[in-house]
């Protein structure tokens, strides 16, 4: 994962030589978005909420949240660093962070379990980890408003818990079965800066 | 890459005799080259984290198999162990013969119903039915039937196997094993495996399933008025009567001419079209099939070929039957394997063998087996426990008594005293006075 965050700021440097720092560069920041989710277990959405602040050397740290419905409801509240490749109101930027990705399965999701025979059982679900990684491009304007438009790579893992019936050779017996899941996706996400 | 061009494109003005590209071209050129080999590497990095993986944590039970050379060199009596998951029971004499499933059967002593012993334990792999005659005992052993002497209960001697007449017991969660070895035990296996997330989870896993429970697919055999005949229990698929041995599976009946007790022969086999087939209750040269979807008479008079006399249909749900000269008594218990809503008893009249009617229904909380002894009534409810009922008017059946037990599945009432199988242990209920019955006995069961 490192690798990949120093290849992806090396592409931002690539693509943003030669830029000029002309613009006013806001030290708060703020933006709301939308993110499309794509992985193997299908396309899902995201909606998100940045807050950052800026940092020397053209870094700024970001607080989110985030409301993602790839494969589980849940909420991701991580810690972000951006570097942008420069301070013009467009420019292009990396980004990674990370943090606790909070299980909020629906009713539906919290009776999921496997009892058996299609029955469902009540599933217990604890949370886990989210972070994400890529590329972005601010198409600010002076105001340090403007819509940012990302694309990265997202990882979230969580567990669930449930009861279930095991044929033990002469009856069925009660046992508990954890999935512990990993779930990595592409995201691509527009945002708009307030 | 830059200097790759350079050189490829040095090589063609030569060629050509003049300049192809300035040098603001090629370095353009290898810019966008660079850029796409950039976002090649990219994606592949990117595309190898797109993974949906789950790593799941779970249990269950994987077959033992033996050869059946192995399996019958186990059939054998033991000192006596303890009840663990007791399956269907049977009487003769003073003794109750109580099947561990799958491992054999309990042999209790209970000519003092107030200090029942358990006397001894026959291995018998992969036993779930019986019926005793005489002094000799059959039961399943996988596919195959055995016969064993239990004059001595300590120390039994089999006699015969009759091989493969079974077959259905071949399968078991789609575990089947070949002609020459059989699924003897389980053992239990805890295990991590990853797997793409969605694959194989849930309830589509093929080893998570709501089991069937053994002891309700059980066999209780009839109060056959053969001497020398045991009574069974009224979820039994094995049943007596006089000199044949009628055992059914899910659609077919077979028999066994036990005329010679120590040697008995296999004799035919009878398709049962409707299927469904649970429990087998002879009475009186008939033979009482209850099925997820009713009640069937066949008429035995022709031993070794019983003729469909009748049915009696309903809502699908288990079923077990018991029954006297004119009345058939049916509980319908749905929940757990069990599917559809109801828990109920019906009182069927039967005096028209072919044209059996409903007479009456009685609503129970959750009914399993059945027994009936002279006018008396006895019905295991489930987790209300054993009901006492005067059946001398069926159409008006009066409660006298209830036993309170947990989850009670079986009921043999005998001489005055109501064997019953519950959750926690065997009772021995003494019904001389039925408004006053109690718990004279007790043996319990070890789930541990």
């Amino acid at each position: 994962m490192p690798k990949l965050f120093l290849l992806l700021i090396a592409v931002c440097d690539f693509w943003g030589a030669g830029a000029q720092s002309t613009s006013r560069w806001e030290k708060l920041q703020g933006s709301v978005g939308l993110s499309l989710l794509n992985g193997q277990s299908g396309v899902s959405g995201r909606l998100g909420l940045e807050a950052g602040y800026e940092l020397p050397s053209r870094f700024s740290a970001h607080l989110g949240v985030a409301l993602d419905y790839y494969y589980l409801r849940t909420v991701p509240v991580f810690f972000e660093i951006q570097r942008a490749v420069s301070r013009q109101p467009q420019h292009f930027f990396a980004y990674a962070g990370g943090g606790m990705n909070l299980a909020w399965p629906t009713q539906e999701e919290r009776n999921m379990g496997g009892g058996g025979w299609g029955i469902a059982t009540p599933v217990a679900h604890r949370s886990g980890l989210f972070t994400q990684i890529g590329v972005g491009r601010t198409m600010g304007k002076q105001s340090g408003r403007g819509f940012v438009l990302r694309l990265g790579h997202s990882f979230k893992s969580f567990s669930e818990t449930y009861a279930e019936r095991i044929w033990n050779g002469s009856n069925s017996d009660e046992a508990s079965r954890k999935n512990l899941y990993q779930l990595g996706m592409l995201e691509c996400s527009l945002r708009y800066m307030l | 890459m830059r200097i790759g061009l350079s050189v490829v494109l040095s090589l063609a003005m030569q060629q050509f005799g003049q300049p192809l590209c300035p040098d603001n071209i090629i370095n353009r050129i290898s810019m966008q080259i660079s850029r796409f080999l950039l976002s090649i590497v990219a994606a592949m990095v990117l595309s190898s984290c797109l993974k949906d993986e789950v790593r799941q944590q779970y249990t269950f039970f994987r077959p033992v198999y033996k050869t059946r050379a192995e399996v019958r060199s186990e059939a054998k009596s033991t000192l006596p162990v303890a009840i663990a998951m007791p399956g269907k029971l049977f009487i003769k004499g003073s003794y109750v013969f109580l099947n561990e499933v799958d491992k054999g059967i309990h042999i209790i002593d209970f000519s003092q119903p107030s200090s029942p012993k358990n006397l001894a334990f026959l291995k018998i792999p992969g036993c779930v039915d019986m019926a005793v005659r005489g002094h000799f005992l059959y039961a399943d052993c996988y596919t195959d039937l055995v016969t064993i002497d239990i004059s001595d209960p300590r120390q039994v001697t089999v006699k015969k196997f009759i091989e493969g007449v079974f077959p259905h017991r071949r399968y078991s969660n789609g575990f089947v094993a070949d002609t020459n070895l059989v699924i003897t035990e389980w053992s239990r296996v805890d295990t991590v495996v990853r797997m793409k997330a969605g694959d194989g989870m849930s309830w589509n896993n093929p080893r998570v399933f709501m089991a069937g429970d053994l002891r309700s697919q059980g066999a209780m055999s009839s109060a056959s008025p053969g001497v020398a005949n045991g009574v069974g229990g009224s979820m039994a698929r094995f049943g007596l009567l006089d000199d044949r041995l009628y055992t059914v599976s899910w659609s077919d009946l077979k028999v066994f001419n036990t005329s010679d007790p120590s040697n008995p022969a296999y004799v035919s086999t009878i398709g049962l079209a409707q299927g469904d087939i649970e429990t087998i209750f002879p009475y009186r040269n008939r033979l009482f099939l209850g099925s997820q979807t009713g009640m069937f008479i066949y008429d035995a008079i022709n031993k070794d070929n019983p003729r469909r006399m009748g049915q009696f249909t309903h809502a699908r749900a288990c079923d077990p039957v018991v029954a006297d000269d004119t009345y058939a008594y049916v509980t319908l218990r749905s929940g757990n394997r069990c599917v559809g809503n109801l828990n109920q008893l019906d009182v069927i009249d039967i005096s028209q063998l072919t044209s059996p009617k409903l007479v009456k229904t009685y609503s129970l909380k959750g009914p399993e087996g059945l027994s009936k002894d002279g006018s008396l009534l006895f019905i295991c409810d489930g987790s209300d426990g054993l009901k006492i009922y005067d059946a001398a008017k069926p159409e008006n059946l009066v409660l006298l008594k209830t036993i309170a037990l947990s989850d009670t599945y079986d009921v043999i009432a005998w001489n005055r005293i109501a064997l019953t199988v519950a959750k926690d242990g065997i009772y021995f209920i003494d019904y001389s006075n039925p408004t006053q019955a109690f718990v004279a006995g007790k043996v319990v069961i070890s789930k541990s």
